[in-house]
């Protein structure tokens, strides 16, 4: 452990950065030098040592993740990925309405592959009943997915909180959508990000099962500063 | 035109001699129509009703706005009234120039110079036709007088050095360049400028040709300083230091080329070992690797220098990058290293391991590292290669396996369906795969690339309106896609759609489209005119020496080969079938076929007979509304080129003589020396069937040296062997040279393989 505080106080000498930087570097390091200690090898379990031997430099690849917008001549893409990601599928009228959509439709790109899109509309007013829906202009999100070997890598966040800051800038008040009941790892995810199940649709989806699917609502509150509060929801 | 002088018309009455200085006015400013009234005027008058060079201008006006045949009359008018004007005949030559008629209007030129011998405008008219003909004597002695006349302007001597240059002559041309040189050498260092530059180059690029590489390399150090282009002087300097044996100081030079640019594979080629600071060019790459870290050369040519475990090492840390990043050009980035087999394997292995390691990575990706070390990615580009590689040893099977698990991992990769497009055409399934180039192309609808890729399919699977529909999304709009395309020279497709009509019996409309290309490549040699001015004004003396060579064999092109052996294959088709009637169209010989199946056949192929007839007329009227609006446009701009002669298909499928347009295609291409079985294979059956036997024979022995062990040749050589008795006919020098060429080939190895005759092939 002398050797941890050694490091550390050399980390806060050097590179005099602010304490709260520091106190998140050193538990990194402290955890390193803790597995350094119980195996007596530095990298015995990383596989990622196995994969790139020792010659090359640079060691980490550029990853970019980046939204793009839907044209004609990409449309195809967005079809393709929904069909592969979701069971439901769309008509070919929802197809030609996202090229009218603008930033309501996007495809999420990871290292210039389409991996994933995300396609709203605004809420028409019809469907807007008696409470638990809270008032003002609403959008509802159609689609948001990714392919199955790019999640985890925060593309999803990405997609959503494209969403949720296009919300503030238009000023609605409130993003909508459906989930089918038994898609937990949907529903963790936008329990994180800050939506709440505000009812349960009954026999919402007609060809799969279950057929049921609760519908998610967050709550948009207006905030000068757009940036704090998107991040606030990716967290 | 300003040396059309006013002289010669002193017979002219006074006021038409001042209306005659109006009209060569009018007429330098491109006003015709007053110049043509100013003509007219002139002409009224009875007492200068024949006067020549009058009436020699006002045809050379009205070829100008595109009367052709009025131009010509009334030329050769004047010229019947005024033979012995400069003027007359000048104009004469213009006029057969602007047809083309290169030689006729260089007899022209020199029948005015006659009466002009120091005509400027005249000698370089007729500079101009010489080196587009190619009469480089000529052209060196009208480059000398011009030079001579006007000794002082250097752009003359310049194009005197490159006429000596074209003749060989380079010490002269060396010797004039200096003298050029000389008098374009600024005062000051400030006024140096890129012409100068070229200038110095040239000279050098003389000498070095001169083989004079020590005069080179001090040249080139003497004017350094003034030369913008460095890396062609540093380049030039090189291969003068390697031919003089200073490996020390070519070395030197080719290290800072490679730190300039670090992928150009020549410059290690150039390099000579040992070296400063390596002494193997595996040492010199392994301090590049750490000095300059982001070029891919010091990192692959390793790969070509080792083998086994070494090379097992750097090839897997090359493709984890490669993957990791996401290269699409991997494969083909290393194919080179396959021409090993065993390398070949073990790329493979490696590319296997790094799979299934690649696999546990992201199924339990460590918890310090980012996840971004081994990209999501990685394993659809493993696939991919994979892929490429069972494709390459032609295992198709697992090839597709590879790329649908490819495709499963990302559906939205253009780049694996056209590799499984690919997959299916090595499979021989065409129609499979142009349906799944137009997947891929479904994709990306913008991308021109795979547009012609996947028309590029269809037509190889004769789906001839598909491939249309599909190409005219990149092709100008109101014009048919396959017209367009035509009119843009663009060869690979007419290649392909002229082998597509082959296959489907098609011959006429294939030959319209092979002819086409014919002339596009007879417009590429006259494209040249322009330039001959242009480059000299312009001093770009090296690419216009080498844009002249590069025309002198500009068939050797393979889109020219192919257009003439694919042509020459469907002459030879019908000189076979010749002379039946018109109405066989081989199916009476077919067994295998029942009468009500021929009656079928038939009446398909004559309704295809009267759908292309119909298209064919849509067409021309389609063609002459587009050649009226051209004419519109280029109205008073240059003289219409001379009218071409139709290509109708009809005709074009019954030739008269068959062999002599097989021979017309063939004849460019016996003087090159095309590298390609097919051709000479095509040029020895044609030959030899016309019964030029002498030409067939040089075609057999170039077969022999490309592919000594191809089936067809022992049957070529028993059919020399039946014609050799012709050859007594023949002059001595001949029957000799042919006997012993023949006696090589034939009589040393073993007339076997008869039953792969060349008549089962067609």
């Amino acid at each position: 452990m002398t050797l941890c505080i050694f490091l550390l106080s050399n980390l806060t000498v050097s590179l005099g950065l602010r304490w709260i930087t520091i106190v998140e570097r050193s538990m990194a390091l402290l955890s390193i030098i803790f597995r350094f200690l119980l195996s007596g090898r530095l990298i015995v379990d990383f596989p990622g040592g196995l994969f790139f031997g020792n010659s090359f430099s640079p060691k980490m690849v550029q990853v970019q993740t980046e939204l793009g917008g839907i044209t004609k001549h990409n449309l195809k893409m967005v079809k393709r990925l929904n069909q592969v990601i979701f069971p439901v599928s769309y008509n070919d009228q929802f197809y030609n309405d996202l090229l009218k959509a603008g930033d309501m439709a996007k495809l999420a790109f990871y290292n210039d592959l389409a991996v994933g899109a995300v396609c709203c509309r605004p809420e028409t007013p019809a469907a807007v009943t008696a409470p638990p829906f809270s008032e003002g202009k609403r959008l509802y999100i159609m689609t948001l997915g990714c392919l199955a070997p790019y999640r985890r890598h925060k593309i999803g966040t990405l997609m959503l909180e494209h969403v949720l800051a296009l919300c503030q800038k238009e000023g609605y008040t409130a993003v909508t959508l459906h989930v089918q009941v038994n898609n937990e790892a949907a529903l963790d995810f936008y329990k994180k990000s800050g939506f709440e199940v505000i009812s349960k649709s009954d026999q919402y989806y007609k060809r799969i099962e279950p057929a049921d699917a609760f519908l998610l609502e967050k709550k948009i509150v207006p905030t000068k500063n757009s940036d704090s509060s998107t991040n606030k929801a990716a967290a | 035109m300003t040396g059309v002088a006013e002289n010669h018309n002193s017979t002219l009455p006074p006021k038409e001699a001042a209306l005659f200085k109006r009209l060569l006015k009018m007429y330098e400013q491109k006003q015709y129509k007053t110049a043509l009234k100013i003509a007219k005027q002139i002409l009224s008058n009875p007492k200068a009703a024949d006067h020549g060079e009058t009436l020699a201008m006002k045809g050379l006006t009205l070829s100008y706005m595109g009367r052709k045949e009025e131009a010509y009359e009334d030329v050769r008018r004047g010229l019947k009234h005024d033979l012995k004007s400069y003027v007359c005949w000048h104009i004469y030559g213009l006029l057969q120039k602007g047809d083309k008629k290169y030689e006729e209007a260089m007899k022209c030129y020199v029948n005015a110079l006659k009466f002009d011998k120091d005509n400027l405008q005249i000698l370089r008219d007729l500079a101009t036709s010489q080196i587009q003909l190619r009469d480089l004597e000529g052209f060196r002695d009208t480059r000398y007088r011009i030079a001579a006349l006007r000794p002082s302007q250097r752009s003359h001597w310049l194009a005197y050095a490159v006429a000596l240059h074209l003749q060989g002559e380079l010490s002269l041309a060396v010797r004039v360049m200096e003298e050029c040189r000389k008098l374009a050498h600024p005062e000051r260092m400030d006024e140096c400028d890129v012409e100068y530059g070229e200038y110095i180059l040239y000279q050098l690029e003389l000498m070095v040709e001169s083989g004079s590489y020590n005069e080179a390399v001090e040249h080139s150090l003497r004017y350094e300083s003034y030369v913008y282009d460095q890396l062609s002087l540093l380049e030039t300097r090189v291969k003068c230091y390697l031919a003089l044996g200073n490996s020390k100081e070519a070395n030197s030079i080719l290290s800072g080329l490679i730190t300039r640019n670090p992928e150009n594979w020549a410059y290690y080629r150039q390099l000579t070992f040992p070296l400063d600071g390596a002494n193997s060019l595996m040492e010199f790459c392994l301090e590049l690797q750490k000095a300059i870290p982001h070029a891919k050369t010091p990192f692959k040519i390793p790969l070509t220098l080792t083998e086994g475990d070494e090379f097992r090492r750097r090839v897997r840390n090359y493709l984890a990058l490669g993957f990791r990043k996401g290269l699409p050009a991997l494969f083909n980035d290393i194919k080179k290293v396959f021409e090993v087999p065993e390398k070949s394997d073990i790329v493979e292995e490696e590319t296997l391991r790094l799979l299934e390691e690649s696999r546990q990575y992201i199924a339990n990706p460590p918890p310090l590292n980012g996840p971004d070390e081994v990209p999501a990615s990685t394993i659809l580009w493993i696939y991919y290669f994979l892929a490429q590689h069972r494709d390459m040893k032609k295992d198709y099977q697992r090839a597709m396996e590879y790329v649908e698990m490819a495709i499963e991992h990302t559906p939205t990769l253009v780049e694996a369906y056209c590799f499984k497009a690919k997959i299916l055409k090595h499979m021989g399934k065409l129609q499979d795969a142009a349906n799944c180039m137009e997947e891929a192309q479904s994709f990306d609808t913008s991308d021109r690339f795979i547009n012609y890729k996947t028309g590029k399919y269809m037509l190889r699977a004769n789906m001839f309106d598909r491939a249309e529909a599909i190409l005219s999304r990149f092709t100008r709009e109101g014009v048919k896609a396959s017209e367009s395309l035509c009119d843009m020279q663009c060869f690979w497709y007419m290649i392909e759609s002229a082998r597509a009509l082959k296959r489907v019996n098609r011959f006429g409309e294939s030959l319209r489209l092979l002819h086409l290309i014919d002339r596009h490549f007879m417009d590429i040699v006259d494209d040249q005119l322009d330039f001959h001015a242009y480059c000299l004004r312009k001093s770009t003396i090296r690419s216009y020496v080498a844009l002249l060579r590069m025309e002198d064999s500009v068939r050797i092109h393979k889109f020219y080969v192919q257009a003439a052996v694919l042509a020459a294959e469907i002459y030879l088709q019908i000189s076979d079938k010749q002379p039946n009637d018109s109405d066989d169209d081989g199916l009476d010989k077919d067994p295998s076929l029942s009468a009500a199946e021929k009656k079928k056949l038939r009446n398909k192929q004559r309704k295809a007979k009267k759908k292309a007839e119909e298209e064919r007329v849509q067409q021309e009227a389609a063609d002459k509304a587009k050649v009226t609006v051209k004419a519109k446009v280029k109205d008073d701009d240059e003289p219409a080129a001379a009218q071409k002669e139709d290509l109708v298909p009809e005709k074009l499928a019954r030739p008269d003589d068959p062999l002599e347009q097989a021979s017309y295609f063939l004849r460019p291409l016996l003087s090159l020396d095309i590298p390609s079985f097919d051709c000479q294979r095509v040029i020895f059956e044609t030959y030899h069937k016309k019964g030029k036997y002498a030409v067939a024979v040089q075609a057999l022995l170039r077969m022999v040296a490309l592919d000594p062990s191809n089936g067809k040749l022992g049957e070529y050589k028993r059919m020399c062997l039946e014609i050799e008795d012709t050859f007594n006919t023949m002059p001595d020098a001949v029957r000799d040279g042919l006997q012993q060429a023949l006696a090589s080939v034939v009589h040393s190895g073993e007339a076997s393989n008869f039953q792969n005759g060349f008549s089962e092939d067609r």
